[in-house]
């Protein structure tokens, strides 16, 4: 009688323990979201999430006839003021449960990005279920037309994007970033930071060059030479492809493969002047013919460094010139590294920035010169 | 009972110790230093660490000396009256202390777990489970956070080394340039997150060899302090300073931004949480087991294994008190005035009577 007592009431404790689960949603009952786009609507915005239909997926990536007719990306939109109205609105037309977990892409339309993004990226850092993985994107026009993109390349549209970013041969013509290290930047720059940009060209997405934000505001767009100026400035342009010409209708291509660059101030009057320290380990990736010996390969060298300052000094006059934001990091060096000297541009930095003379010195070694000397 | 070895070894109870002070205090001291000594806050957490180095060392003297708990201490030097107040003050402080941390718990499961599971159901599992780990006595409570402790130390120690491919190292300077009014009264604040040896107080009667409670103590206070100084720098190099202190749980939301190489799980924050809550539950053991001491040693009993069943109702009780965010922030407030009294003054109290009290013998 006791032992039975004793059991009886083990599984009278497992019955209310064990079943009630408030919280169980099965996997096959829910809505994992690839992509989320944001369009300017009027005085609201018009969010665009995607999401695999994985029904239609099975079967269809092994290339063995696809499941089914139809797409296998559901788009689905609304107008909403914020992140959080838009998910509780599109809860009404999903036939299940919502999740951001493994969303890839937030990707903000032009229009909206020019019109000001703080309340929009207040929006995304403050909601619990945002995904602080994906990548946090520009478009050039508007995100519902490259979340309406059929990629021939990918299944999935998030995947596709995903991996432009990820899996690039040439990074360093690219401002590759997600969300944690946008809002990173955002936080401690007070509102400046670069961002990926993405646009449409024909049948593909391209994500060459980037995005320059200003004041929470998008101020305009980087080419992928004045990417790669700002990466090398910045010591994170590994893996990037870039030529130079020899002359003689000649050129050299070669690939960085590391970078490390340091800035020294070297005097701080009214504005301050800064040397960068770059060096440059590269391979040389295609070449004319020629005997290279160690004296042809200085001039090489030589040859490439001065190429290097033009392409660092483009990408700066863009954002010193022409957005005049820093988002090359200088204020943050001196604030970092030089503490008193900061103190006195501070409160002024926005308009001493644009004035700042930075020197590009780099030295370059080829590492790895090809098969063929 | 089958325990009648009920004494725990030096290393068990450094390890006890420790798994007391690691808990709560993980997920939101980054942002706690940081809101008053910016990126030089890790010196407040060094700071903070010295100053609770001094309060285990009064701990550990008092303890070495009198091989009791400190309501027995208080009964034989400074009389009946003092004792109760000082014993009504202990399970005070105990159930604030447990009542934030249940809170803070409740909340994070509530805010990234479980999201429509009521905070008091979860609540009500963990102080459960302290109470069945302490409802036999110290031995089968102190193994319990022996197995647990190292696998949880060890999963949360890979995954903020996971961290560390984001961090960008110079995020912590300039250093000492805020004022150092800011870094102290920052350091202050580390307390309440690096405090767990008062219990110490009343593990005295347990410990195997009371006299190398000065070893437990400097131990606990070495690794305690370099657990949250590793942490809190880590955060600060992955999110920024200015970032921080925009979090209510930076170290979480730097977790939830990163992803495990090779892309198995592509998520830790499951993770982090799971051991979090592991941490959490070993840190009301330890405050759960001070109170069954407590009254036990008040009203001199022999066992205090039903003592403790009459403490899980207060102990729910008092987690319920604060309900969100901001009400728990107050209450951590007020439980930080009163760490003073119960880990430096209370302790240096009742040392300085066994000084008396052996000259006033001796002469």
């Amino acid at each position: 009688m006791k032992s039975f007592l004793k059991i009886s009431s083990i599984l009278l404790i497992l019955l209310v323990l064990l079943t009630g689960c408030w919280d169980m949603v099965d996997i096959d009952r829910r809505i994992f979201i690839g992509n989320v786009g944001v369009d300017k609507a009027d005085d609201k915005y018009l969010f665009i999430f995607t999401y695999p239909i994985v029904r239609k997926l099975v079967g269809g990536e092994g290339g063995g006839g696809g499941g089914g007719g139809g797409k296998s990306i559901y788009t689905i939109k609304t107008e909403a003021r914020s992140f959080s109205e838009a998910v509780s609105l599109i809860a009404h037309r999903t036939s299940r449960r919502i999740y951001f977990d493994h969303s890839r892409n937030i990707i903000l339309g032009e229009d909206a990005a020019r019109s000001g993004l703080k309340e929009l990226m207040e929006s995304f850092e403050t909601n619990t279920q945002t995904n602080r993985r994906s990548f946090f994107i520009i478009a050039r026009g508007k995100a519902e037309e490259i979340l309406g993109q059929e990629s021939d390349q990918e299944v999935l549209l998030a995947y596709y994007i995903e991996s432009l970013f990820k899996d690039s041969q040439n990074k360093g013509d690219l401002i590759i970033k997600d969300f944690s290290q946008v809002m990173e930047q955002i936080h401690s720059l007070k509102g400046n930071a670069l961002m990926p940009a993405i646009v449409k060209t024909g049948k593909e997405l391209d994500v060459h060059g980037g995005a320059v934000i200003k004041n929470y505001r998008l101020a305009g767009f980087l080419d992928p030479e004045e990417a790669r100026g700002i990466n090398i400035l910045r010591g994170e342009a590994d893996q990037t492809i870039t030529a130079f010409d020899l002359g003689d209708k000649k050129m050299v291509v070669c690939e960085i493969n590391r970078v490390d660059s340091k800035p020294v101030l070297v005097k701080s009057d009214e504005a301050p002047v800064l040397r960068y320290d770059i060096e440059i380990a590269a391979s040389l990736k295609e070449a004319p013919i020629m005997k290279i010996d160690s004296k042809v390969l200085k001039e090489l060298e030589e040859t490439f460094a001065s190429e290097i300052i033009k392409q660092v000094e483009k990408g700066i006059e863009k954002v010193q010139k022409d957005y005049r934001v820093d988002v090359l990091g200088v204020g943050e060096y001196l604030y970092k590294y030089k503490p008193r000297v900061w103190k006195k541009y501070e409160k002024d930095w926005e308009n001493i920035f644009p004035d700042a003379k930075i020197i590009i010195n780099p030295k370059v070694k080829f590492i790895n010169l090809g098969p063929v000397i | 009972m089958l325990m009648d070895n009920d004494k725990i070894s030096t290393r068990q109870a450094i390890v006890f110790l420790i798994s007391i002070a690691i808990g709560a205090g993980i997920l939101s001291l980054p942002r706690q230093v940081d809101e008053m000594a910016g990126q030089d806050g890790w010196i407040s957490i060094i700071l903070g660490g010295i100053i609770t180095l001094i309060g285990g060392l009064i701990v550990a003297a008092l303890v070495a000396r009198q091989k009791e708990d400190a309501v027995k201490i208080s009964e034989k030097l400074a009389g009946r009256f003092i004792t109760w107040v000082i014993g009504v003050f202990y399970i005070i402080y105990f159930l604030m202390i447990s009542a934030v941390v249940n809170q803070t718990s409740a909340e994070v499961i509530n805010q990234f777990l479980l999201e429509h599971t009521p905070k008091g159901f979860t609540i009500f599992s963990i102080l459960l489970l302290g109470f069945y780990a302490v409802r036999v006595g110290i031995e089968p409570a102190v193994r319990t956070v022996m197995v647990l402790f190292p696998s949880a130390m060890f999963v949360f120690a890979l995954i903020i080394f996971t961290c560390l491919s984001k961090a960008k190292i110079d995020e912590i300077l300039p250093v000492m340039t805020t004022p150092f009014k800011n870094i102290f009264f920052a350091s202050q604040q580390t307390l309440f997150a690096l405090e767990g040896f008062e219990v110490l107080l009343f593990l005295a009667p347990y410990l195997r060899k009371p006299e190398k409670a000065k070893i437990i103590v400097t131990l606990y206070t070495a690794v305690t302090t370099l657990f949250y100084l590793f942490i809190t720098v880590v955060t600060f190099m992955v999110l920024g300073k200015n970032e921080t202190k925009f979090f209510v749980w930076p170290v979480f939301m730097m977790i939830r931004g990163i992803t495990a190489p090779g892309e198995v799980f592509e998520r830790l924050d499951a993770f982090a949480i799971t051991i979090w809550v592991v941490q959490i539950f070993t840190t009301l053991v330890g405050y759960y087991f001070s109170t069954a001491i407590i009254v036990k040693s008040l009203f001199n009993l022999k066992e205090e294994s039903y003592l403790s069943a009459v403490f899980l109702p207060l102990f729910y009780f008092a987690a319920n008190l604060p309900n969100n965010f901001a009400e728990n922030k107050d209450l951590a407030g007020y439980v930080n005035y009163l760490i003073y009294p119960a880990a430096f003054f209370i302790p240096a109290f009742l040392l300085l009577l066994s000084f008396l009290k052996k000259a006033g013998g001796k002469s």
